[in-house]
């Protein structure tokens, strides 16, 4: 089973790098990961070779870490700047045939200011999300 | 009654703008104007930052360009330190600007441009996108994708990243290309050339059927600039500037680094972008065009067998200089293979390895000025600093700014031509005004230094100035 973990976010934007962070840490504990700051359609092709995929995002939004099970989104526009976990997959589908399952995992922050490192808030979500992790089964 | 139409947001282009169309007494378009929203204040906020620190500062200018920031960023730097770069670190960063080059204008004509062209301007909007490219055909929408791919691997070999490489330095670089990075590349080459070569085969057969408009969309004689090498070639990191009047032919050399000499900006009270023209012949007649079009009007030769071999077929059919603005599309692909066929001479240069990479150098000019070509055209940045390279003033004069005249001449070109009944505007007239903008892939987070997203407003205005149509994206 291929699995890969795609953080996405700025750094530059305090709490919005919490997903690189996440993704460096994943790496660590053998996940196959990427950093990047948004999602393009030159993705697709990395992502279809893979059998699952789980994105990681910061948001915020107040609320629980978030956890979900993302559909293939096919047919529709892809907005330049705002690249989504279900279009890519959708395009995953659309160009190769075949798309990876696919979850997203929100990551609550609560400053994305003009700075670099995670506020203590984001660095919790952080150790939960790789607790969440550790314990998930993806099937 | 006169009234007013406006686009807003312009959608498929780098940042956010609007088109308002005036209407006279009787209800013809009288002007369009493309007017550019956004501020961000790069020459001011820089002020007090060490030279050392603006390659890095400017590149975040943009997230499509910001190797063409980083590169003429770095060269103002040179310029400072007073240095002569090391050879290979010259290579370097002609090939990160190459794969610049070529990324950049895949994005512009297979992601934005290229629904258009394919699937006509009248196609419906849900459709006219990449998606609905790859529904009509995924092979063309798959290599196009995979075309700015290439580019984007080869700027993060270079850089260590595909954005915001903190790579280019004052002096040189920081790090060459591994022996796997250049094999990769290497190997990436003819899929990519096949790619560029199979969308101009496709442009070009689309092409007659976009006569109306290749004539309306800014077509009319006038100033073309951009670098040329000692012999007059196709160049795009250094030389001297050439420019072309298309209505005598004649070209003039102009020395980058004295810009201030002929160069000057004006500022209109409706729009963030400035407009830019060659001082000598004033505001606006001595306004000019840049970017692919420009660069390939200006050259006698590209200097590369298979894109001279495009450029000539070019001309056979147009002219020695092409004047429509509908063929910046055709001069991107020939630049895309130009792009290519020059990436695989670098890469086959055994110099690329030599050592070192980086001159170093403490202050000693006070005002340096680097010039080099961005996809979109030509790119200056000019520093004045104290003793400590502290900046005291800095002005970056950008390629879409320098488009400004043209995009605004286009617009109404295509208000008049394509708006015959502002009582009941079509969605195929706002997309073409939309697209006659999209051709020069004008990239307004740069040209402002702006914060973009991509919207676009059409706004109808009478002659009171009152908005009386309106559409929104």
């Amino acid at each position: 089973m291929k699995r890969l973990l795609i953080g996405y976010g700025n750094e530059l934007r305090g709490d919005d790098g919490a997903a690189w962070e996440l993704a460096r840490r994943a790496a660590l504990v053998g996940w196959k990961t990427l950093c990047v700051v948004q999602l393009t359609p030159e993705l697709a092709e990395t992502v279809s070779q893979f059998d699952q995929v789980v994105f990681v995002d910061a948001t915020h939004e107040p609320g629980p870490l978030g956890w979900q099970l993302i559909k293939p989104k096919a047919g529709q526009e892809w907005p330049i700047h705002s690249g989504e976990p279900g279009r890519l997959l959708g395009l995953c589908q659309s160009l190769y045939g075949k798309s990876p399952k696919g979850w997203i995992m929100t990551l609550p922050g609560e400053d994305f200011g003009y700075r670099l490192g995670l506020s203590e808030f984001s660095q919790a979500s952080v150790v939960e999300g790789l607790e969440r992790l550790r314990k998930v089964r993806l099937r | 009654m006169s009234r007013l139409i406006v686009i807003d947001p312009v959608t498929r282009i780098e940042g956010h703008a609007k088109i308002t169309v005036d209407l006279d007494e009787q209800g013809q378009v009288q002007r369009a104007r493309f007017h550019v929203a956004e501020f961000r204040g790069f020459e001011k906020f820089c002020q007090g930052r060490p030279v050392w620190e603006m390659p890095s500062l400017t590149g975040r200018i943009c997230g499509i360009c910001p190797v063409s920031h980083l590169l003429a960023s770095a060269k103002a730097g040179d310029a400072i330190l007073a240095v002569q770069i090391p050879p290979a670190a010259e290579k370097l960063r002609r090939l990160m600007n190459l794969a610049q080059i070529v990324q950049s204008h895949a994005l512009s004509f297979f992601h934005l441009s290229s629904p258009d062209l394919l699937l006509g301007m009248d196609s419906p909007p849900p459709q006219r996108n990449l998606v609905g490219l790859l529904a009509h055909d995924k092979e063309f929408a798959r290599g196009g994708i995979r075309l700015r791919q290439f580019g984007q691997m080869l700027i993060e070999a270079l850089g260590g990243k595909k954005i915001h490489p903190a790579w280019a330095v004052a002096g040189g670089v920081r790090a060459g290309l591994s022996q796997a990075d250049r094999e990769a590349a290497l190997a990436r080459l003819p899929e990519s050339m096949a790619v560029a070569e199979e969308g101009l085969k496709r442009f070009r057969e689309v092409l007659p059927s976009f006569q109306s408009e290749c004539d309306s969309f800014g077509d009319f004689p006038g100033l073309f600039l951009g670098l040329v090498d000692a012999q007059g070639n196709w160049e795009h990191y250094n030389g001297q500037l050439s420019l072309l009047d298309s209505r005598t032919g004649q070209s003039t050399a102009l020395d980058p680094s004295s810009y201030r000499d002929w160069l000057d900006e004006v500022i209109e009270d409706w729009n963030y972008l400035k407009f830019p023209y060659y001082q000598p012949l004033g505001y606006p007649e001595g306004c000019y065009r840049v970017g692919p079009l420009a660069r390939l009007n200006v050259c006698q030769r590209i200097g590369t067998p298979r894109a001279d071999a495009l450029l000539e077929e070019m001309r056979q059919r147009v002219g020695r200089i092409a004047t429509s603005s509908f063929l910046y599309h055709e001069a991107r692909l020939i630049e895309i293979v130009a792009g290519l066929e020059q990436i695989e001479r670098l890469l086959d240069d055994p110099q690329l390895d030599a050592t070192p990479l980086r001159a170093r150098a403490s202050i000693n000019r006070l005002r340096g000025v680097g010039c080099s070509e961005a996809p979109r055209g030509t790119l200056f940045h000019d520093y004045e600093v104290d003793e400590n390279g502290l900046i005291t003033r800095l002005n970056l004069v950008i390629a879409t700014g320098q488009n400004n005249a043209a995009m605004n001449r286009t617009v109404t070109e295509v208000a008049k031509r394509f708006l015959t009944d502002p009582e009941n505007i079509q969605e195929g007239v706002l997309n073409r005004l939309e697209a006659s903008i999209r051709a020069f892939d004008p990239c307004l987070s740069c040209s402002t230094h702006a914060y973009g997203k991509m919207p676009l407003l059409v706004q109808v205005r009478d002659a009171l100035g009152q908005v009386v149509g309106q559409v929104a994206r």
